[in-house]
């Protein structure tokens, strides 16, 4: 069973005369463990995908399909609070910023979806992984005291605490120059494989889509 | 430049939600700061028409010991000559009473009042006098006086019971008094603070009424302000201050509030501003742009706000009025344009200014220095409470002052409350010294309850503001709440005890004494009471001597159980206050002591009454003459049986029907008070809900991704709840102790200092559970309401 199943997938944005398909009967599958670059110019529907994805906004026809759980979900069946249900247990989401939630610490960023999830009792081993990755001595400061590269770290940390079957970010190193850039993407994918989640990175980087099992190329 | 200002309106098209709140929290505040003003205007007109025609402009009275007219010629002379250049004018007054009959008058001359004849088919140009509309005398009428015809010429409305108007002359001849004989000499002083008072009451109607009278100087003479002959002047000016305090409220609200929203708006442009700074645009010309976008914005809402608040004005007034009386014409005045104008225009830009030259939304920690600052004013505030409610002679002002200085307290403590929460919370997350980290919060319900309560005490810039107008709101509503509450029972209360016989039979001219005792003889088992009452002048004041047989049963009705000896008497309030006496003590009434031994309230009563039993005053007065007659007992129609043959003149009072009235008085009182304290906390409501839109429009991407780590929608809306009830508890926490404080100054300071009377202040639930529930419903409801923006 696949991860992540998507066919003939369509969206759109915009009524009438505005409307603007920006993805068009697309189709990709990922493997559990497999990660994926979607690469592509800006505007080319990269975000949009990933949103799709993670049932953030629903798809306009097409089946998209997400394996959880040695079971397939239909996201294209499921209502706004099924997909939210999904999200929470199924995906982890890194975005380029914005990732943390400034008025909750380095720690309990990063416990926000065990908790969510009632996984709580797990809140030790993400505190370990923080401090693997480096982030030891931050753990009780708030995301503003933090330096993008250390910000991305945590988000990769959160997105991964609750052991998702499915990684998504959006230029997860959009933000960062080479040195960071660099060590965020080893980050995220050593994660990933550690874990066996399938790993779906939008990146403009060739250096971070080089890491990837597989590149997708998105035109316009 | 103009591509600028135009970046800055298209900023408003753009965001029309946005815009149109913002809009609309100006123009209420705007239209609260027209509609206070206007009903202020209109209640002080309605006052001032009833002035008593003899001391219309009249400031002070002078009086001596023996005064006689050559006193007043002297005194004018020197007038004449210059010497007394604080004297505008000077006029003698003769009072007096005059019995004909069974009927009394008060006979009140002055100079200048040789009436002619207003109506042109009476002709009076001999012996004419001018009634008070209690007389019910249309002019023209014809009266046997002093065995002399006199012809009314003119009726004055000036509320004082059965007062005629003549000049003094005609009134020496009525009252049968020597042609030198003088009462007293109305003046109108010039007082330095004229000018500051003529200001200060064009600007806030009723202020000035609060203001201490000046205490005027003539050699020889004691000096007094008129309002102390005059106690309903006192009345309605203590009526009119509340109402320009109320008003004051009101506009410090809307001001707080037009202030925030200006400093929402620069953090909304934030962005904007970044970007145009980017391109090489002066902080100057951003200054030019932000501040012309804002006036735009405040132009428009202030128009609306000034036709808002004239509605509103007209609104309530044809409310509180209905029924009772044509509510006095409107009209927008120059000066209410410029405050609405001022309101809206210069406290936005005033407003936007400060919160564009000091711009920095990082406000993890409070600046050094600042609690140093606060605590001074905390010391400040205390002083100032502790003089204003301790030295009687700061009057209303000193009350109301410690009522701004409390208000001030209260909302100068949201920031640190906020941040003191916030640590609390912090520390209970970890106890015992532990680092924090090892203690986080590991269930979802306890996470995402730190998660809204850091939201909701971390933004202290934004919402500080409008927290503290919320907490005036709701502080001011619970304190006036309490005192209208408090009056209310202590108002029944008295009214159940004074309204304890089932009729009142009003006697006109009949002998009151045989009336009971014929009625006595008819129905056995009736109680009948003859109740009369005399005016006298003790110490320099006007008070009024109620006599009836002050058994146990009549005297339980000022709640006092014991029958009055002959030497006992019962005082009002107002009567010990203005004769500086206490219950024990004596007071000589017609040449005899009389001891007081008990204190009633009297509310409503505008002069001081002293109650003794009739024979003490048959002793003092000789003949008595009673007014009315208590009655209980008897069935209404056995009664209306008997009148009709035996006295059909008296007209017949039921209790049920004075009560009425009563409490109808009562409710159109503050009818207009708690309609604008509505006012007050509608505006609060709607700058909460506008300073919340904004928090929650700048947290949109915080949003984003907590829906991304798939927060459901319940649990988005969870959080807001959470968010909203702990800033609601804020504010309503400091709100109660505010409220009380107030009620207590309302009820024990500033009734005693406005109507002499003090109310006990009783604390239902009620009255203070309403609008807090209401604060706090508003705090909720601003948190959970949509924005339509947070969705795009
Ligand atoms: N919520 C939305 N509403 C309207 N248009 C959208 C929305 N999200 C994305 N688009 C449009 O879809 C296109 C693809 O955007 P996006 O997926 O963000 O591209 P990429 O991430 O590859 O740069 C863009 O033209 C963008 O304007
Ligand atoms: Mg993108």
């Amino acid at each position: 069973m696949s991860a992540i199943r998507l066919n003939g997938v369509c969206k759109g944005f915009g009524d009438g005369a505005r409307h603007r398909r920006v993805i068009d009967d697309f189709s990709l599958e990922v493997a559990a463990g497999e990660s994926v670059a979607l690469c592509g110019p800006s505007g080319s529907g990269k975000s949009t995908l990933l949103n799709l994805m993670a049932g953030l906004v629903p798809v306009d026809a097409g089946t998209l399909i997400l394996g959880h759980d040695g079971r397939s979900h239909d996201l294209s069946r499921l209502g706004e609070s099924e997909r939210t249900a999904l999200r929470r247990r199924a995906v982890g989401y890194v975005f380029q910023f914005f990732n943390l939630v400034p008025t909750l610490t380095v720690l309990e960023n990063v416990a926000l979806p065990l908790a969510l999830n009632r996984l709580g009792q797990r809140v030790p081993e993400a505190r370990q992984r923080l401090e693997a990755l480096g982030l030891g001595d931050r753990l009780d400061a708030y995301p503003e005291m933090l330096s993008g590269g250390e910000q991305q770290r945590v988000a990769i940390a959160r997105a991964l605490a609750h052991e998702p079957a499915i990684v998504l970010a959006d230029e997860p190193t959009g933000n960062l120059d080479a040195r960071h850039s660099e060590e965020v993407a080893q980050a995220l994918f050593a994660e990933a494989r550690r874990l066996g989640s399938a790993l779906v990175v939008a990146t403009h980087s060739a250096a971070v889509a080089e890491r990837a099992d597989r590149i997708v190329e998105l035109v316009q | 430049m103009k591509l600028l200002l135009r970046s800055f309106v298209r900023f408003f098209a753009q965001t029309p939600w946005a815009t149109l709140t913002a809009g609309l929290g100006i123009a209420l505040g705007v239209a609260s700061t027209v509609a206070t003003h206007l009903l202020g205007l209109a209640v002080s007109d309605q006052l001032g028409a009833s002035a008593a025609p003899h001391l219309r402009g009249v400031t002070h009275i002078a009086e001596r010991a023996d005064a006689t007219m050559a006193d007043y010629f002297d005194l004018r002379h020197q007038w004449r000559q210059g010497k007394l250049p604080q004297v505008e004018w000077i006029t003698p007054v003769i009072q007096g009473q005059l019995v004909e009959g069974e009927r009394r008058y008060q006979v009140i001359g002055a100079d200048g009042f040789r009436l002619a004849a207003r109506d042109s088919s009476v002709s009076a140009t001999r012996n004419s006098i001018a009634a008070d509309a209690t007389l019910e005398r249309a002019p023209g009428a014809v009266l046997q006086l002093a065995g002399e015809r006199w012809t009314v010429a003119e009726v004055v409305d000036a509320g004082l019971e059965d007062a005629l108007f003549a000049d003094v002359g005609d009134a020496l001849a009525l009252l049968g008094r020597p042609a030198d004989h003088l009462s007293y000499v109305a003046l109108s002083l010039k007082a330095p603070l004229d000018g500051v008072r003529e200001t200060l009451e064009r600007l806030f109607p009723g202020l000035a009424a609060g203001l201490p009278a000046d205490v005027g100087q003539l050699a020889g003479w004691t000096v007094r302000p008129v309002a102390s002959v005059r106690p309903e002047q006192q009345f309605g000016n203590a009526v009119l201050f509340t109402r320009g305090a109320l008003g004051l409220l009101a506009l410090v609200v809307a001001w707080f509030i037009i202030y925030q929203i200006c400093v929402l708006w620069l953090r909304r442009q934030q962005l904007l501003m970044t970007r145009l700074s980017a391109l090489g645009v002066s902080r100057g010309e951003l200054a030019v742009g932000f501040l012309g976008a804002i006036g735009v914005l405040a132009g428009v809402a202030t128009l609306f706000g000034i036709a808002g608040g004239y509605g509103l004005a007209v609104l309530l007034l044809r409310l509180s009025m209905a029924g009772i009386a044509a509510p006095p014409a409107m009209e927008l005045s120059a000066i209410v344009v410029v405050k609405a104008l001022f309101s809206g225009f210069a406290v936005a830009l005033v407003g936007a200014g400060v919160a564009f030259t000091r711009r920095a939304p990082g406000n993890l920690q409070p600046p050094a220095g600042r609690m140093a600052v606060r605590w001074g004013g905390v010391v400040v505030g205390l002083a100032l409470i502790a003089a204003g409610l301790t030295l009687e002679e700061t009057g209303l002002y000193g009350g109301f002052l410690a009522v701004l200085a409390g208000c001030l307290i209260a909302t100068s403590w949201v920031g640190p409350l906020l941040r003191w929460l916030r640590d609390a919370l912090e520390r209970r997350g970890s106890e015992g010294g532990h680092p924090r980290s090892s203690a986080t919060a590991t269930t979802r319900n306890g996470l995402l309850f730190r998660l809204a309560m850091r939201e909701a005490t971390w933004h202290e810039a934004d919402l500080g503001v409008a927290i503290g107008a919320l907490i005036l709101a709701v502080g001011a509503s619970v304190g006036i709440g309490l005192m209208v509450g408090s009056f209310e029972r202590d108002f029944m209360r008295m009214l159940d005890q004074r309204l304890a016989h089932d009729f009142f039979l009003e006697l006109r001219d009949r002998d009151g004494a045989a009336l009971a005792r014929a009625l006595r003889e008819a129905h056995p088992g009736a109680v009948a009471v003859p109740l009369g009452e005399r005016s006298v002048r003790l110490h320099g004041h006007t008070v009024e001597i109620g006599y009836a047989d002050f058994s146990g049963a009549e005297t339980a009705r000022y709640g006092y159980a014991p029958a009055l000896g002959l030497d006992e008497a019962l005082a009002s309030e107002a009567l010990l206050k203005a004769l500086g006496l206490s219950v024990g003590d004596s007071v000589v009434v017609g040449g005899k002591a009389l001891r007081v031994v008990h204190e009633f309230s009297g509310f409503g009563d505008v002069v001081p009454r002293l109650l003794i039993q009739a024979e003490a005053a048959a002793v003092r007065f000789g003949a008595l003459h009673y007014d009315r007659l208590g009655l209980s007992g008897l069935p209404a129609a056995d009664l209306e049986r008997w009148l009709a043959e035996a006295a059909p003149d008296v007209v017949v009072r039921q209790r049920a029907a004075l009560r009425t009235v009563a409490l109808d008085v009562f409710d159109r009182t503050f009818a207009i008070t708690r309609a604008l304290t509505l006012v007050a906390l509608i505006v609060a409501v709607a700058g909460l809900y506008n300073a919340m839109m904004a928090l929650r429009l700048n947290q949109r991407a915080s949003v984003a991704l907590l829906r991304a780590l798939g927060l459901s929608v319940g649990e988005q809306r969870w959080l807001a709840l959470m968010r909203g009830s702990a800033l609601g508890l804020v504010a309503v926490v400091l709100a109660l102790p505010l409220g009380l404080f107030i009620g207590a100054v309302l009820c024990d300071v500033i009734n005693p200092r406005a109507f002499g009377w003090s109310v006990a202040l009783s604390i239902s639930a009620a009255d203070w559970a309403l609008p807090m529930a209401l604060g706090l419903a508003a705090a909720v409801a601003a948190s959970v309401l949509p924005v339509p923006e947070e969705s795009a």
